[in-house]
């Protein structure tokens, strides 16, 4: 064998796993595309963000919080192994709203996930007076926001880099150019078929491959049923720190820039950004803080979302192929801290006794049966 | 003609860019009738090789010979910036005198796609206007070569080009100056100074000098191109005869300066070193085709590795990967300006056809415009290998700011190949570069050659920045201006998604 | 230091001789300094003439203007409120042009100030 564990996709997702399984003492090798490769990891919005997830779905509202507790320790490890700070940032975050019925729609939905995670749901609800008194530079037009204690953002090109970093410290091979084409079972363990039609073996394969999954995945008895969901976003130039908390909607990295988004669209794998849509993000920019107008945008791009019927994330080991794992979501960010630190338990199962991880089972491909 | 174009009017050809193939493709297309307009950046016609030219219009000129002017004026204006610059005056004319719906201080933000239709959204007086067009000629011109050296972000430090802008424009001239580069730009703008009574102290020349790949490359077509030379040979000589201190094979150079520059200090010829005192530095490395547009609408393009720089690929008529998007002038590859009219002009004729219009009474003309435009680009390739950047003979040193905007070193960009970076995409994702306001204008191909090298990949493999909108910065509220319906709260929820699912 | 050339000191866009006019001057301001220059004169022009080089400053590095064609965006100063390219923007009377500073600043560091006025002496 090769490895122990093949992590096909070498974006957020494909990191964090094989971050995890490293400090789990396994061997593990990435294997990752080149420079111009579909990436939502470079497209991205930042946020670790807990409200209105799982407005519905109570299990992912509790896995997305059980990752946002456990940013702050991901944050300090990657930290210290690396002398890089990732500017997390976790004291709250808004969904803003610029109609009085939005709002109360919103809060309402909210309430009833509240009732439905045991009355554990900390946010508040703020009037246009209350978010002016919190961000000084909110427009008239904002009727009011909720503010959610648990949301915030990170700087997620930083969080990449040093994963790719810290995943070749700990001795990983990351194998870059390396489209993977083909995953095959054998009596032992699996085979690889790179583009370049060299054939890697490994004990087991997780497959993290975002969009690429739709064709890798069905090749060890995964349903993969995903689609691609085009996100826009823009950034203005670096301006002097203006706003306090992120929203869904726009949030002032670390370096300055102010990141508003973002759009959804079906538009096959189109990752070009559109001006129709890039044009109403910076109108609602500016209802929301009227001070961006003047603000120079530098530059609007799209990404691709990997999404799938539901919205949820998949965590699935193959039921026909054993040692094989599908992950998928479209909040690596978020998920970026329970990907590392909880799923290699999961990844792991033989080897250890005490579960602390909760039961994936409410992300099992079996939802999607007809 | 000079308007405001209306928003959202549309024309049958859309020319962007009014330097000499953009005039001339204009121009040639009004003759025929088509409707055209043609956006430009700069407050009047000329690129930026005949920037300004118009101001010293045609009203002076006697017997239409633009050598004879009136007044003194005229006459020190010649002098010094030379018979060729105002040799542009015809094309500037004739474009005034066309049927031309001409839009200048536009700034071309966006270029796409509608069905068959281009479309060109440009931003005028911070009041942005979408135009459509049957076919669009881009003829985005050329830039200077990025030359990373120590100490060329500090203020102080300008390009060659820019030294020739302030000359031109303003008719602005300094002393105590260094030259540094290659380059007939270089020589011309040292005797522009010279003639401005502002001699530079010194010319640090990075160039080859006289070889054998770059006579080769001379021979097919250097009966087409005696004049140029003579014009070159000259023009060293005015510099030698000047006393300009020329430090030739100059290596290991460096700007010097706390909060401005101050001095520059160079190996050269021999292993001597030379510390020159001084409070401009001019330099400049060749030129290269502003390749924005083309890259942002992912047409074809290919890396020339006689130039060192990508290019787009376009047939015999200028027209692109893109049926309906032609690339002429040196933004199609470095041809000159005298090959960019004529080059304009076979851009032109051949969307005319594509239009429908009957260009057959021109096709005689058509196969001698190729092949002037051929004999400039074989010219230009004798150019590339007298000149050659320096970047190909020198590794850019460590501590070499490589974007100026992010402020990224050429040490940052070699530890992402360690980190398996193979092109510039995710090298700017690890490092920012090429996020700033210059949208990586002035780093990309830096960042490709320390890849390429630090790598041991062959350039061509390397890549390019992916262009995205806006090609240059504008306001929040110039693309707010674009949105088409009133805000509602649909589509703020349905804003909410990157990161965050509310199902 | 730059300086404006005889050809320019005379239009010759005019059959007569004629100098720089009391007409065709105007000032403005650089960071409160008081700046002159020709009715035409970009603020880039107007401030070399005024042997002013450093524009402003960005991550802690001085900046001043380069490339002066449109392209590389070290001239941005800031005007009503706005980051604007100085070589791009024509000079008018009353003019207020303040250095562009931006400090590197972290999320939780607390909001900076937007320039230095002592910090573009030259």
């Amino acid at each position: 064998m090769d490895t122990e564990f093949a992590v096909v996709g070498g974006g957020i997702v494909g990191l964090s796993v094989a971050y995890g399984l490293l400090c789990s003492g396994k061997r593990v090798t990435v294997y990752d595309e080149g420079d111009t490769a579909i990436r939502a990891s470079r497209g991205n919005f930042g946020l670790v963000w807990v409200q209105g997830k799982g407005q519905n779905y109570p299990p992912y509202a509790r896995w997305t919080r059980r990752s946002a507790r456990a940013w702050p320790q991901f944050a300090q490890q990657l930290a210290q192994e690396s002398g890089t700070a990732l500017n997390l940032q976790q004291r709250g975050g808004y969904s803003i709203h610029l109609t009085e019925q939005s709002l109360a729609d919103k809060v309402a939905s909210y309430e009833k996930l509240r009732v439905a995670l045991d009355d554990d749901y900390p946010f508040e609800v703020l009037g246009h007076n209350a978010i002016k008194q919190e961000e000084p530079h909110i427009g008239p037009s904002v009727a009011g926001a909720i503010l959610h204690h648990e949301d915030g953002h990170v700087n997620p090109l930083m969080l990449l880099r040093t994963l790719a970093q810290l995943v070749r410290k700990r001795g990983a091979d990351v194998i870059t150019d390396a489209a993977v084409t083909r995953l095959e079972p054998q009596a032992s363990g699996y085979e690889l078929q790179l583009q370049n039609k060299q054939v890697h073996r490994a004990e087991k394969i997780v497959i993290c491959a975002g969009l690429g999954a739709k064709t890798l995945a069905p090749m060890l008895g995964f349903k993969a049923p995903i689609f691609a969901q085009r996100g826009q976003v823009l950034i203005t130039e670096k301006m002097p720190p203006f706003i306090n908390r992120p929203s869904g909607e726009i949030r002032q990295v670390n370096e300055g820039g102010v990141q508003i988004g973002a759009s959804s669209e079906l538009a096959g794998l189109n990752d070009s950004e559109t001006i129709d849509i890039t044009a109403q993000l910076a109108r609602n920019a500016m209802l929301m803080y009227p001070k961006l107008a003047s603000a120079s945008l530098l530059r609007s791009w799209a990404a691709l979302r990997i999404m799938t019927p539901d919205g949820y994330p998949i965590y699935q080991q193959s039921t026909t192929c054993p040692g094989a794992f599908y992950i998928t979501c479209h909040s690596g960010i978020t998920l970026a801290a329970a990907h590392a630190l909880l799923l290699p338990e999961w990844l792991c199962s033989r080897d250890h006794g005490e579960p602390s991880l909760p039961s994936l089972s409410a992300f099992s491909e079996a939802r999607f049966n007809v | 003609m000079t308007a405001n174009a209306a928003a959202d009017s549309s024309f049958e050809l859309i020319v962007i860019g009014a330097g000499p193939a953009g005039m001339a493709a204009a121009t040639t297309a009004a003759d025929f009738g088509c409707s055209v307009c043609l956006l430009d950046e700069q407050p009047t016609a000329g690129g930026q090789i005949y920037r300004s030219l118009s101001r010293a219009g045609p009203t002076n000129r006697v017997n239409g010979d633009s050598g004879a002017w009136k007044n003194t004026a005229g006459k020190q204006a010649i002098e010094i910036l030379g018979k060729a610059y105002f040799s542009g005056l015809p094309l500037i004319e004739k474009l005034s005198a066309a049927n031309v719906h001409t839009v200048h201080g536009a700034c071309v933000w966006h270029v796409g796609l509608n069905g068959e239709d281009g479309v060109v959204t440009y931003s005028r007086q911070q009041h942005a206007s979408r135009i459509s067009g049957r076919h669009i000629i881009i003829a985005s011109g050329a830039m200077e070569r990025p030359m990373p050296l120590p100490g060329w972000t500090l203020p102080g430090v300008l390009t060659a080009g820019a030294g020739q802008i302030l000359l031109k424009t303003d008719g602005l001239a300094t002393d105590n100056s260094v030259l540094i580069g290659t380059g007939p730009l270089l020589y011309y703008f040292a005797t522009q100074l010279i003639r401005s009574g502002c001699k530079p102290k010194a010319l640090i020349d990075t160039g080859n000098g006289v070889n054998r790949t770059a006579i080769r490359e001379l021979l097919p077509v250097a009966l087409h191109y005696y004049r140029p030379l003579l014009t070159g040979l000259s023009m060293l000589s005015q510099i030698k005869r000047a006393g300009v201190n020329c430090y030739s094979g100059a290596s290991a150079i460096e700007i010097l300066g706390d909060s401005r520059a101050s001095g520059v200090r160079c190996h050269y010829t021999g292993g001597k070193q030379i510390n020159i005192d001084c409070d401009f530095v001019f330099m400049h490395d060749g030129v290269i085709p502003n390749t924005h547009i083309s890259r942002s609408l992912q047409l074809r393009h290919q890396w020339n590795s006689v130039h060192h720089y990508h290019e787009p690929a376009i047939n015999d008529g200028a027209v692109s990967s893109q049926s309906n998007i032609s690339i002429a002038g040196d933004g199609s590859g470095i041809i000159g300006a005298e090959a960019s009219a004529q080059h304009g002009k076979l851009a032109s004729l051949t969307a005319l056809k594509s239009l429908g219009y009957d260009t057959e009474g021109q096709s005689k003309n058509r196969q001698r415009q190729i092949n002037a435009v051929g004999r400039a680009r074989q010219f230009q390739r004798f150019l590339a290998r007298l000149y050659p950047p320096l970047i190909t003979t020198e590794p850019v040193a460590d501590n070499t700011i490589v974007c100026r905007c992010e402020q990224v070193t050429a040490a940052e960009i070699k530890r992402c190949v360690e980190l398996g970076c193979t092109g510039p995409n995710q090298t700017k994702a690890y490092t920012r570069c090429g996020m700033g306001p210059c949208q990586g204008r002035y780093c990309g191909l830096t960042v490709a050659n320390i890849i390429a090298r630090e790598s041991n990949l062959p350039a061509e493999t390397i890549g390019t920045f992916r262009v995205r909108s806006p090609l240059k910065p504008v306001t929040i509220a110039e693309l707010a201006s674009l949105a088409d319906t009133p805000p509602t709260h649909t589509q703020m929820t349905t804003a909410t998604h990157t990161n965050d699912d509310s199902r | 230091m730059f300086k404006r050339l005889h050809f320019a000191n005379q239009s010759v866009q005019t059959t007569e001789p004629q100098s720089g006019t009391a007409d065709d001057e105007i000032t403005f301001s650089f960071n409160q300094q008081v700046v002159t220059a020709r009715r035409g004169d970009t603020v880039a022009t107007a401030l070399l003439l005024n042997n002013i080089i450093r524009f402003g400053q960005r991550g802690g590095i001085d900046k001043g203007p380069f490339c002066l064609m449109g392209a590389c965006y070290e001239c941005l100063v800031q005007v009503n409120g706005r980051s604007q390219q100085a070589c791009m923007l024509e000079a008018v009377q009353d003019m207020q042009v303040m250095p562009l500073i931006l400090c590197n600043h972290d999320a939780d560091s607390p909001a900076t100030t937007e320039h230095d006025p002592d910090d573009n002496s030259q």
